[in-house]
């Protein structure tokens, strides 16, 4: 089967929905999407209907519900709230529901086995857990609780596993990434981006940050994405920064800048394309990850909280303001 | 909903009169080094028996009611905070605030304040500084900073009657004109601008200048002065103008007063480590020398986009500044005639827009008054469930700083005489002070 042409790339369906869509999950071989939402609901959406339309569908959050995860027939969702709650899919009711954090948890992320997950808070820890028994496994810690030299609560917006899951990667509002491994919890790597570090003049406002990361196909690499330091003020119309780490060594291969701040990011399996989506004004940008350079960029439409990509990466789902779409390729 | 609790706050004055030592104000001017030798609290009690001053915390751009004084969790228009208990039974604050939640019952919060403006500058903004006076042609009136100045300020004092201190976030060319205009009252009044640090430029005499030679310019200076003033002795401009520089001389002498390394480590600590935590310091030590207004910017709260991650950052700080700042007022005795204002251009919609922002809004949000005259504890009026509107008690920028005069013990209703010999008076006629929150 040819690869897509990005060329071709368009908005297939819509489905709207007043507030915003915070984060996306998709149910493996199926056009089938959880969203989380801002108005503390999980919703569900169908993309394989005709005209599919948001229904409400689980109801146990406090605040916005910022991650989400597939364990099976399992749902697990991260919320504002603290919580982490694990949901029977088949019949919609609560299975557990751990206070996992002291602060809000910002994001979750599954590994590949479906068993574990990972989470990060603003209590400027990252936990892992058993994804069935919803046991902590451990607490990462190796953030500073206040930005360094100012007084700003630091914070930890994005993590990812790698793909052999044997890696947690995570970086904080100082631009200090950390690297753990998953089986001990040692702290495998640490390096720092400071084209992300957004501390102005006053040390009062963090205006730039890293949003998303990804771990390339090989695990060796990490992409972080996020917004490059800019003026003085927090202004969040970019410029968007996504930058390419040998993790290991702390050594920066790639550098790629482009309009808006880029809240999600999705490598593709064989390295065909990067997907990043901006949360500010600015276009969804297909990037070559062996050289810097943009293959493909159109309009992302909405401020994009979230991104799901199916299997075949010949379809995938922008969640965000208001918006949830689905993106072909058509021939 | 006015909710009050019995509880007045404030250590017992100091006993030890030092009055006759310091010689009056010029004594207690002659030098910093007396009140970092002798004794901040005991100096403090001393001057806080002279005169009342003011710290105006002003919030540039605009603080999230939501996300400080009138959360409204679970509401489509509430974010995502929670509201946290405070010591004040029945109010509940931010989750951002936990520091001034435990002593709000020393502080009296207005959540039904309403205004017009919805801008950072222009003449929305001079008639909200001026309570949301219609002034017209040439009859303006004086900004509140600098009638403030003007009301406290102490006759002979070589200090200045009115610091600004701002950060580098004021977008504005220009914008500090905005927020003071001292107009007829006279130079004297107009502000001090210190802008991202934390003492004024050009306050050490420079080295080829004796001091001898300084003090002759001076003398030169004023004899030419009191020469042209002399025919114009009703002229509060020209006056004014003369005092200016009677204080320049003051300030070069009191340099130390902005030097915060004087201060014990324990202190600024408790202030941290923010601009604004040193500028409130700064604040604290210049309001104790008797400078009788200060103001001190935070900024900048403009959060039209993430106004969640901005308030996440800058509320904590925001919390950790002003909790440390009145309980060391409170621990110096100071904070019996000082008054703690909250104040700014505006509060944020209750609408969260596309970018997770809330923008420009005037309706109904909150101000805080802490100290001198007024009623801790109280909680007065209240916004509706979802916070976009006055649903108790709306509190006018004319009612507020008619509140804010009255708790000084100015007569709000005292008129001036303007250039051209029209009356205005400090707040409007027939405006009535907010009488729950003053003690």
């Amino acid at each position: 089967m040819p690869p897509p042409n990005l060329d071709k790339v368009k908005i297939s369906k819509t489905v709207a929905l007043p507030g915003d869509f915070l984060s996306v999950v998709r149910e493996p071989n199926s056009e089938r999407l959880w969203l989380g939402h801002s108005d503390a609901k999980i919703y569900a959406i169908d993309f394989a209907e005709e005209k599919p339309t948001a229904a409400a569908a689980l109801e146990g959050h406090k605040s916005y519900v910022s991650g989400l995860g597939l364990i099976g027939n399992t749902l697990v969702s991260a919320g504002w709230d603290r919580k982490l709650i694990w949901w029977d899919l088949a019949n919609r009711r609560v299975v557990r529901t751990v206070d996992a954090h002291d602060r809000w948890i910002r994001r979750l992320a599954v590994n590949r086995a479906q068993t574990l997950i990972a989470t990060i808070s603003d209590d400027m820890t990252c936990k892992l857990w058993d994804a069935l028994s919803g046991k902590i496994i451990r607490k990462l810690t190796g953030f500073e609780a206040t930005v360094p030299k100012y007084d700003n609560p630091n914070k930890i917006f994005s993590c990812a596993i790698s793909p052999d899951g044997r890696h947690f990667a995570a970086a904080d509002d100082a631009a200090q990434v950390v690297v753990w491994e998953t089986e001990t919890g040692r702290e495998a790597a640490r390096f720092e981006a400071p084209s992300y570090l957004g501390i102005s003049q006053g040390g009062y406002l963090s205006a730039s940050r890293i949003c998303c990361m990804a771990f390339s196909p090989d695990g060796k690499s990490l992409a972080l994405a996020g917004k490059e330091r800019a003026g003085e003020l927090f202004v969040i119309s970019g410029p968007g920064l996504v930058q390419i780490f040998d993790w290991q060594t702390g050594q920066k291969s790639y550098e790629q800048k482009a309009g808006g701040q880029f809240e999600s990011i999705y490598w593709h399996p064989e390295s065909a394309w990067i997907l990043v989506a901006p949360f500010a004004n600015g276009p969804l940008c297909f990037l070559d990850p062996a050289k810097p350079r943009v293959l493909k960029e159109t309009p992302a439409t909405i401020p994009t909280c979230g991104l799901a990509v199916n299997e075949a990466a010949d379809a995938f789902y922008t969640v965000g303001s208001g918006k949830a779409f689905k993106w072909e390729f058509p021939a | 909903m006015t909710m009050q609790t019995p509880t007045i706050c404030g250590p017992p004055a100091h006993a030890l009169n030092r009055r006759a030592f310091l010689g009056g104000v010029g004594g207690l001017l002659s030098g910093m080094a007396g009140l970092d030798a002798l004794g901040g609290a005991l100096v403090a009690g001393e001057v806080k028996r002279r005169h009342k001053r003011v710290i105006l915390l002003w919030m540039a751009g605009g603080l999230s009611q939501f996300e400080s004084w009138d959360p409204k969790p679970g509401r489509k228009t509430g974010g995502p905070f929670q509201a946290i208990e405070t010591s004040v039974p029945g109010y509940r604050m931010s989750e951002l605030m936990p520091k001034m939640a435990a002593r709000i019952h020393k502080t009296a919060v207005i959540r039904s304040f309403s205004s017009p403006n919805t801008g950072h500058t222009g003449p929305t903004v001079n008639a909200l500084m001026s309570g949301d006076r219609k002034d017209t042609g040439n009859l303006r009136t004086p900004s509140l900073g600098c009638l403030l100045a003007r009301e406290l300020s102490q006759p002979g004092s070589a200090l200045p009657d009115h610091v600004s201190l701002w950060d580098a976030t004021w977008p504005f060319s220009g914008g500090d004109k905005q927020l003071d205009f001292a107009l007829f009252l006279g130079g004297r009044y107009e502000p001090i601008n210190i802008s991202s640090k934390l003492s004024p430029d050009g306050i050490l005499r420079p080295a080829l200048l004796s001091d001898a030679d300084h003090r002759a310019r001076e003398a030169l200076r004023e004899q030419l002065a009191g020469r042209f003033q002399a025919n114009r002795s009703t002229n509060e401009s020209v006056a004014s103008h003369g005092g200016s520089y009677h204080q320049v001389r003051g300030i070069m002498d009191n340099a130390g007063l902005f030097d915060i390394s004087k201060e014990p480590q324990e202190i600024r600590e408790r202030y941290g480590h923010s601009l604004f935590g040193q500028q409130a310091l700064v604040a604290r030590r210049l309001v104790e020398s008797g400078v009788p207004f200060v103001r001190v910017t935070d900024g900048w709260w403009d959060a039209h986009g993430e106004n969640f991650e901005i308030h996440a950052s800058k509320v904590p700080t925001l919390d950790r500044v002003m909790s440390a700042l009145l309980e060391d007022l409170e621990q110096r005795d100071l904070l019996r005639d000082t008054l703690v204002v909250t104040f700014a251009e505006m509060g944020r919609t209750p609408q969260i827009n596309a970018q997770r922002g809330r923008d420009h809004w005037g309706a109904c949000w909150s101000v805080t008054l802490t100290g001198c005259g007024i009623k801790p504890g109280v909680i007065h009026g209240s916004t509706n469930e979802d916070g976009t509107a006055v649903a108790t008690d709306r509190v006018t920028a004319a009612e507020f700083f008619a509140t804010i005069f009255q708790a000084l013990g100015i007569d709000h209703q005292k008129e001036y005489m303007s250039l051209d010999g029209r009356p205005i008076r400090l707040t409007p006629y027939n405006t009535e002070p907010v009488r729950s929150v003053l003690a």
